[in-house]
């Protein structure tokens, strides 16, 4: 059986980064990076480094300066050009000498961190006479047992950054190189660890990534609406830490969340989670991401194949039964002819409340957010497993299969630019600008959930050994290349006309 | 560790008590069970007042702050109908370094100037700094009724 030689054009554009969206021209160049925590670490250690050589001190003393001045560089340099010694002085990197007042510092000579060892007496936290003990510059002297059990302490309580010599109102910090010296393996290990986290949560260039259990840092050159794309597969606004919401803007989200969450403790999850079947009133449970429903026979079902959204029949959306995919207008379905969402929803007609179009926008955000989820977290993986099993059994190339699984995470971008145009909608006031992004948000879902219903196609008659023919399988790929393509131009058109005018 | 520090300052205070303060365990078999008693400092309502307080050391001490509550009444704005102290050595300005008859003297400076901008009855904060007559009155009631 030979290849279609046709398949090289079929085959489907991947952006380098294939899990961002097109951006905007203005930071359509890379402007982030995913860091892991040791990264991190060097490039603290990097910044120290530098300070000490530019400020002439040690990079204990550097990295005390750095973590008081909560990493604004610019404000340490401009202070320490101003007064050294008050930065010194503030920091706790220096006593401050008798009678100090900072007018009269400017230009004197200045001493630095330094360990004294072995002073006479007994140590000022367990009161025993030790003789091996460590004071920094002040002379408050404890014993290394104390002063291994005070930085454990810190540790422990999350404030080691910034600990201070243990005498009560002594402002001397203890520098790096002492805690190093005091706590090993794993707790130098988690001082390391709070170190980076002190830095990254005081840079505003830094953000963890927000999805749970990950670890990784992103790095980011300029702020403003962005979708950063970690190496843990989550992908996230850098402005807001929320999933990312394109073509919204973050203020819209946060109301939209908030709304939500006020919302959620009436009607509207009982209206978001449960639906009847339209002819027959079994309840059904959606648990697969496209809009077509089937009451299932071998569950007492009536067969009926109706529209999860507006719950008209599905005849009426599929187009090439002549139907018309209208799912997507607010207006439209409240006036129009469609009798089994008229009597669904008859009681919505009656009062179009706040709360009745809140409900209305919610459920197909919502949907579209489940059917996104349903995507990412069983589609994708099984999609993985049949383009395997393809490959060993039919012996298709690897390659050729990669199709398979671009549609599939073609449906999670889709769905996820969908879901927010909802809440984008919702805020939308009436007028040419809400039709027209009505119809290209109309043309994006309708071409989706084609591509929906063909990427949950089973692939079994493919898969099956007496299969000769694999004209059937290139046919499937020409029709999922080309809703891919499709959905692909129709979801930048929308993203374009939401981000940059949608009438003008 | 925090037993021979215990027993060390035990030892101290014994030895050179801090005016106007004493204290000691409550049960000798318990020496991180403390009691203390504070007479009421001179020029303050709770002039000649004799408060009992309740100390309790954690088993990291002198890392960890120790528990100071009032098992007598006073009517101040740092300290709650709980015997509740708000006092920075006793929570994040803590320092090992610190001492249960420093913590003593604190508490009875804090009796003489109360801090109400950082009041923990904020009522009675309200009163002592606008009718500094009337909370002294109440205060010395108090003293009188549940301090002499």
């Amino acid at each position: 059986m030979s290849e279609p030689s046709e398949s090289s054009d079929w085959d489907m554009e991947v952006d380098d980064e294939s899990e961002d969206l097109p951006e905007p021209a203005l930071i359509r160049q890379k402007s982030y990076t995913i860091l892991h925590l040791s990264e991190i670490e060097q490039r603290v250690n990097e910044i120290a480094s530098e300070y000490s050589e530019l400020l002439g001190i040690s990079k204990d003393e550097a990295l005390i300066l750095l973590t008081h001045y909560h990493w604004k560089l610019h404000k340490l340099q401009d202070s320490w050009l101003d007064n050294e010694m008050r930065v010194r002085i503030e920091a706790g990197i220096l006593l401050p000498p008798a009678g100090y007042e900072v007018a009269k510092s400017r230009g004197k000579k200045l001493g630095s961190i330094k360990l004294v060892r072995g002073t006479e007496g007994c140590c000022q936290i367990c009161y025993e006479n030790k003789l091996d003990r460590d004071a920094l510059q002040c002379g408050h002297s404890y014993c290394k047992s104390c002063w291994r059990q005070y930085l454990e302490n810190l540790l422990y309580e999350r404030t080691i950054a910034g600990g201070k010599c243990p005498m009560h109102s002594c402002p001397l910090k203890v520098p790096e190189s002492m805690i190093l010296g005091y706590l090993q393996g794993e707790k130098a290990e988690n001082y390391k660890r709070l170190k980076c986290e002190e830095f990254i949560n005081q840079n505003q260039a830094y953000r963890w990534c927000p999805a749970p259990g990950c670890s990784y840092v992103v790095e980011y050159e300029n702020l403003g609406v962005h979708g950063i794309s970690c190496k843990c597969g989550y992908f996230f606004c850098f402005a807001c830490g929320e999933e990312a919401h394109r073509p919204v803007s973050c203020n819209l989200v946060k109301s939209w969340i908030v709304k939500n969450s006020a919302e959620s403790e009436n009607i509207t999850w009982i209206i978001a989670n449960t639906k009847q079947c339209p002819k027959c009133r079994n309840p059904i449970e959606k648990n697969q991401g496209c809009n077509h429903m089937t009451c299932r026979r071998e569950v007492n079902g009536c067969g009926h194949e109706f529209c999860w959204l507006c719950l008209g029949p599905w005849t009426d959306h599929n187009s090439a039964t002549g139907g018309f995919y209208k799912c997507n207008k607010y207006d439209e379905l409240m006036s129009g002819t469609n009798n089994a969402f008229k009597q669904e929803e008859s009681k919505r007609e009656k009062a179009k409340t706040e709360l009745d179009k809140y409900i209305w926008y919610f459920e197909r955000y919502n949907n579209h957010h489940k059917a996104q989820k349903i995507a990412s977290e069983k589609q994708v993986p099984a999609m993985e497993e049949k383009m395997q099993e393809l490959h060993d059994f039919k012996q298709y190339p690897i390659g050729e299969l990669e199709f398979l699984k671009q549609a599939a995470e073609q449906v999670i971008k889709c769905r996820r630019v969908l879901k927010w145009t909802y809440c984008f909608g919702y805020y939308l006031k009436s007028g040419a600008e809400k039709d027209l992004f009505e119809h290209l948000q109309e043309k994006l879902e309708e071409n989706t959930e084609h591509l929906h219903e063909l990427v949950e196609k089973p692939l079994d008659e493919f898969m099956s050994a007496d299969v000769i023919d694999r004209s059937p399988f290139y046919q499937h790929k020409s029709e999922l290349t080309n809703y891919f393509q499709v959905t692909k131009t129709f979801m930048e058109h929308l993203l374009d006309g939401i981000e940059n005018g949608l009438t003008a | 560790m925090a037993l021979k520090r215990i027993q060390k300052e035990l030892a101290d205070l014994q030895r050179d008590p801090p005016t106007n303060c004493s204290a000691g365990p409550t049960d000798d078999n318990d020496l991180y069970n403390w009691t203390a008693t504070l007479i009421g400092p001179d020029d303050c309502p709770y002039q000649g007042g004799v408060f009992f307080l309740n100390i309790q050391f954690p088993t990291d001490y002198p890392f960890k702050p120790p528990k100071v509550t009032f098992t007598t009444r006073i009517y101040h704005p740092n300290i709650n109908a709980n015997g509740g102290i708000c006092l920075d050595i006793l929570k994040d300005q803590w320092s090992p370094a610190l001492t249960i008859s420093k913590v003593l003297l604190s508490i009875s400076s804090l009796l003489t100037d109360a801090n109400p901008n950082d009041p923990l009855v904020p009522e009675i904060a309200h009163l002592y700094k606008n009718d500094r007559a009337r909370y002294d009155a109440t205060a010395r009631e108090w003293t009188r009724r549940y301090a002499a």
